[in-house]
């Protein structure tokens, strides 16, 4: 505790240190990691990574703890901007490095997982409509704000260094054992694709891609009314491996003959599973972010603002070899984004500003509660979390997030 | 919480660190493999002939089918009808009328003081003024209808209505085409008296008419009036421009909506000699196929006699683009489960018919509301396509030869002595069922077994009559109109058949001819169902003799089996469908026969006729332990005739089924 207070102090004093006059030159270097799921407890996650053999009780508690879709992101952003800015207009030049990983997984995955088919016979089990996606990709952006009296339009594009994806994408897939064990009936529609080579390289890529950013903002008396869409854009893999399983099939086992004999060793080996793989160019769109938010001035004193916004997220979980593929709806279905509502409120407290955040969607199904502390005024260090609820459920809780920002302004 | 900020480590510096994954095991079910135990894995009858056991009878029997009567065929509808070619040579416009009126009032403002001389609403006789009106223009504004006009045939009339209260004489008037300053017409009335009016046409036929033609009124006089007369200013004098039945050779124009053609008539389709009423649909598609050079042609096709839930086909407005090539685009609609009536147009004249549909097809220019340019060599060419599998048909289905074979191996005698057999009782049964609503006749070309150096063939049937050659007959079968239910009609062919078997044959072959209608077209309609058409099936009975002791079946399975810690367990299924108890000794012949499992294995549940009403099902679970070694496990069974309590018929239909299942344990990490 000590240690955290000095570190407090510290914060502070360096900050305030710092000029707080007005400046047309920002640096802003920020680090921001979420990681929010419906179903995954950080106790399971302990568990899952402590090299132990997982005990019958805690499979079954984890699936008991399962829904019908079982959902999970994290997103790891670490980004430095460098920011000109006068009266007009607002030129911006990023760096950013993300890590985006997510899944939307049926209940009957992890039956599957924990317990195979032992205890769905003459039952089906269901894995359709699921995916699993982990993206690391590098981005420059560039990009400009104009002011047109009460409105604002601002844009970005982006250059991407794709380092690595591995997405795996279940449009339909059902396993059903019959009565017996004399039959297994399955019925799949499975692509997946992955990057030779794991790469965080600037230099040796991947992949490579663009995106754009727009925002439009209308400010009015008291208000200001703001939408934007950000990183809107695809990364061209250069060098995947994609494999596509398309099948409908009943396996009996092999029909004994005379002249056949059973081995032990590999028991679909026998079997032909209508397999097509392939290496060419791949195509993956970013997860995009569209927000809509309203920021309202406070008539209190020591609240300096309130906002309201939406979050949706368009993400289309699958790849494509035509980029011509996409079609609008794929961004929309089963990523596990549910539309979020979130609030925040700006109090004043003198020597920073502290920002109390509640918001509901996303990958999580609980009402999560943030918190924003801000330092400085031009110069500004900010620590912040989105899911201070995970302090109090401790290893319960299924999110956990944190954001640092620096801003020096010159 | 630590290790979740161990795992971000491992996703920030890279996916090679060394995190420890927790480990599990899956249990996965899996059919490993499967087998049969039939009639056909007979190996040995014991006989005792002091033996004699309680007159329960033991037969074997052979079910064959004969391979299946597709038909689809038959009732196949592929036509192409409904072939058009509309060209516009023969379109002709609407007429298009346009007036000017000249009123007393402005001929008065014309003369010096006239409105004093002649005020409005004065009684005053008006005196003769001639020329009143020369080279005076009247604006033809036909923009609104064309831009231009180049005509084969038309007429363009001048009429002029008097309204006025005094005769008018010599009008002469010229249209000029604003173009090239060309005289389209003159037209010249003498004498045209008061409330009265004249009419002149003449032809426009190979002339081009823009949207601006002038008309001049070279002169125009007005005689004096008889007496005074009542002066009302509205009085006009009209004239009418009318272009009248125009037939153009190209044209400009923003057009509205016009039917170029209209065709309702029955198409025959060519289905001889099968004569349909109606089909219902299984699968199929018409093929719209157009071919326009038309800027905004439309098409609407109807078929009044292809419903669905009763509403029948309509394609609705289909737009035609201008086409680009010689291949007519095509608009495929799918008609599954659409019925089709063939009998024509509905309360046709003469009744109902057969083969033909009754289609309706219209043409359109269509309105774009642009401005559009189409010549006379503009043309709409159109077919229409049928692909049609018909689900079932009624109606007259033809008469028609088709072949049935049956080509099979039999291996049963292969093992057991001829003498286990009481061949006295040895039958053989060719049935027939036919579900289709036609007479049906048949004959046996041939039905013989053979061995590898001997043939024998089929002798007489049930009546005395050689069996090979002979016309049989078959009863059409029954429908209720509007259900699927067919009540089939059964016809079998009984024949003792000793010598068949007596040669231990290894094959079966039989060749049979059926005759559709053989008899022609009879009173009553026909029907076919393409999926249930004619089922036929022989079969072939042999008792055993009665004297037999043992009944001995046998099947060996192979296996290589090695030492896998993860296989836990292995489960032996056994599907009975045989009608009789089995025992099963699963034998590890490496370990000096000795017998892993047993089991009793209850019969199948069947009817008198030896049909599987309810299989029995056993399962044997084994620890994977107990197997390992082993590389071949036997199954085997016997009958013994002193169990047995009543007659018992094992066919070739009724088999055990046996499934080698297992839990492979599937350590994850």
């Amino acid at each position: 505790m000590k240690h955290i207070k000095l570190s407090l102090i510290f914060i502070i004093i360096f900050t305030n240190s710092l000029t707080t006059e007005a400046n047309t030159f920002d640096i802003n270097l920020t680090s921001d990691l979420k990681m929010s799921s419906n179903h995954l407890k950080f106790s399971e996650i302990d568990k899952l990574l402590s090299g132990i053999k997982l005990s019958e009780n805690f499979k079954n508690n984890f699936i008991d703890n399962t829904y019908k879709e079982n959902k999970h992101n994290i997103d790891f952003k670490n980004y430095l901007e460098l920011t000109y800015l006068n009266s007009k207009y607002k030129i911006n030049l990023s760096f950013t490095d993300r890590i985006y990983t997510s899944y939307n997984v049926k209940k009957d995955f992890f039956e599957f997982i924990f317990f195979g088919n032992s205890r769905s016979i003459s039952d089906t089990l269901n894995f359709n409509e699921s995916y699993f996606s982990a993206l690391k990709y590098q981005q420059i952006k560039l990009g400009s704000t104009h002011n047109f009296k009460n409105y604002q339009i601002g844009y970005k594009i982006g250059y991407l260094i794709g380092n690595n994806l591995i997405s795996t994408n279940i449009e339909n897939a059902t396993l059903y054992t019959s009565q017996n064990i004399t039959n297994i009936l399955m019925d799949y529609n499975v692509s997946s694709t992955y990057s030779n080579e794991f790469s965080s390289s600037f230099f040796r890529r991947n992949g490579n891609g663009i995106s754009v950013d727009l925002n439009f903002s209308k400010k009015t008396e008291s208000k200001s009314y703001k939408i934007q869409i950000l990183n809107f854009g695809f990364i061209k893999w250069l060098d995947n491996n994609n494999n596509y399983s398309d099948s409908n099939f009943i396996y009996s086992g092999i029909e004994i003959t005379d002249d056949i004999n059973i081995s032990d060793s590999n028991f679909f080996s026998k079997t032909s599973l209508d397999k097509f793989s392939s290496e060419s160019k791949t195509y993956s769109f970013l997860p995009t972010q569209i927000s809509f938010f309203i920021d309202t001035e406070s008539k209190i004193q020591f609240i300096r603002s309130n906002k309201i916004g939406f979050n949706f997220l368009w993400y289309p979980t699958k790849f494509y070899e035509q980029i011509s593929d996409i079609k609008f709806k794929d961004g929309l279905n089963k990523n596990g984004f549910a539309p979020q509502i979130y609030t925040e409120s700006i109090f004043n407290l003198n020597y920073f500003l502290f920002s109390p955040i509640v918001s509901y969607g996303g990958f999580s199904n609980n009402l999560n509660v943030g918190i924003k502390l801000s330092f400085g005024k031009s110069n500004n260090f900010c620590i912040g979390s989105y899911n201070l609820e995970s302090l109090l459920q401790q290893r319960e809780s299924n999110n956990v997030s944190i954001y640092l920002q620096l801003k020096l302004s010159l | 919480m630590y290790r979740f900020y161990l795992l971000l480590i491992f996703l920030i510096v890279s996916c090679k660190k060394d995190i420890k994954f927790s480990s599990w095991n899956t249990d996965i079910l899996l059919p490993v493999a499967f087998t049969e135990l039939s009639i056909d894995d007979i190996i040995a009858i014991d006989t005792n002939l002091s033996f004699r056991q309680n007159n329960n009878q033991i037969t074997l029997s052979y079910n064959y089918d004969l391979e299946n009567l597709n038909l689809d065929s038959l009732l196949k509808i592929e036509a192409r009808v409904d072939e058009y070619s509309v060209t516009l040579d023969s379109v002709s416009f609407n007429d298009i009328v346009i007036s000017d009126t000249a009123t007393i009032g402005s001929l008065v403002n014309q003369i010096p003081l006239g409105t004093i001389i002649f005020p409005n609403g004065s009684n005053t006789q008006i005196p003769a003024l001639p020329s009143i009106i020369s080279n005076d223009t009247i604006n033809i504004d036909a923009s609104d209808y064309f831009d231009f006009m180049t005509l084969h045939s038309g007429y363009l009339s001048v009429e002029i209505i008097n309204n006025f209260p005094t005769v008018i004489s010599n009008v002469d008037i010229s249209l000029i085409n604003m173009i090239d300053f060309s005289t389209i017409a003159n037209f010249y009335f003498p004498l045209i008296n008061s409330g009265s009016s004249v009419i002149d046409s003449i032809s426009i036929a190979g002339l081009t008419i823009p949207e601006n033609v002038v008309g001049i009124l070279n002169n125009l006089d007005v005689n004096q009036s008889n007496g005074a007369v009542g002066i009302n200013y509205d009085d006009a004098l009209i004239t009418n421009f009318t272009l009248s039945k125009l037939g153009f050779i190209s044209a400009s124009a923003i057009f509205p909506e016009q039917e170029l053609y209209v065709k309702r008539e029955e198409q025959i389709i060519d289905l001889d000699p099968i004569q349909l009423r109606e089909v219902k649909i299984k699968s199929g598609t018409v093929t719209i196929n157009v071919l326009s050079t038309l800027p905004n042609g439309k098409l609407i096709y109807k078929i009044p006699s292809l419903k669905r839930n009763g509403t029948y086909f309509n394609s609705g407005d289909i737009i035609i683009p201008e086409n680009t090539s010689t291949k007519p685009t095509q608009y495929v609609f799918n008609f599954d489960d659409y019925v089709l009536d063939l009998s024509g147009k509905e309360n046709r004249l003469n009744g109902d018919t057969v083969n033909t549909i009754y289609t309706e097809l219209f043409i359109f220019i269509d309105s774009t509301g642009a401005l559009e340019t189409i010549n006379e060599e503009d043309s709409f060419y159109t077919f229409i396509q049928f692909d049609i599998d018909p689900d079932y048909g009624l109606g007259f289905i033809g008469t028609d030869t088709i072949n049935m074979k049956l080509n099979d191996d039999i291996s049963v005698f292969n093992d057991i002595d001829i003498e286990y057999f009481n061949l006295e009782s040895a039958f053989a049964r060719l049935n027939l069922d036919n579900y289709i609503g036609a007479d049906i006749g048949f004959k046996v070309n041939q039905f013989e077994t053979q061995n590898n150096s001997e043939i024998e063939s089929i002798g007489t049937d049930q009546y005395g009559n050689n069996i090979i050659g002979n016309n049989y007959f078959i009863q059409r079968a029954s429908h209720i109109i509007g259900s699927n239910y067919v009540n089939q009609s059964n016809f079998s062919i009984d024949s003792e058949c000793s010598k068949l078997i007596e040669i231990k044959p290894n094959l079966i072959d039989v060749d049979v001819d059926f005759y559709i209608n053989p008899n022609g077209q009879g009173s009553e309609l026909d029907f076919l169902f393409t999926e249930q058409t004619v089922e036929g099936n022989i079969t072939l009975e042999v008792p055993l003799s009665l004297n037999f002791k043992n009944l001995y079946m046998e099947k060996e399975i192979l296996f290589s089996l090695e030492n896998n810690e993860d296989v836990e367990k292995v489960y032996l299924n056994f599907n009975n469908s045989l009608p009789i108890d089995l025992h099963i000794n699963i034998i590890n012949p490496l370990n000096n026969d000795s017998i892993i499992n047993n089991k009793y294995i209850n019969s199948a549940i069947v009817d008198n006729q030896g049909f599987v009403l309810e299989s029995s099902n056993t399962n044997v679970e084994l620890n994977y332990d107990d197997l390992i070694g082993t590389e071949k496990l036997l199954i085997n069974a016997n009958i013994s005739s002193t169990d047995m309590t009543e007659d018992i018929k094992i066919s070739n239909l009724n088999k055990l089924i046996f499934s080698l299942s297992v839990k492979y344990k599937n350590r994850i990490n």
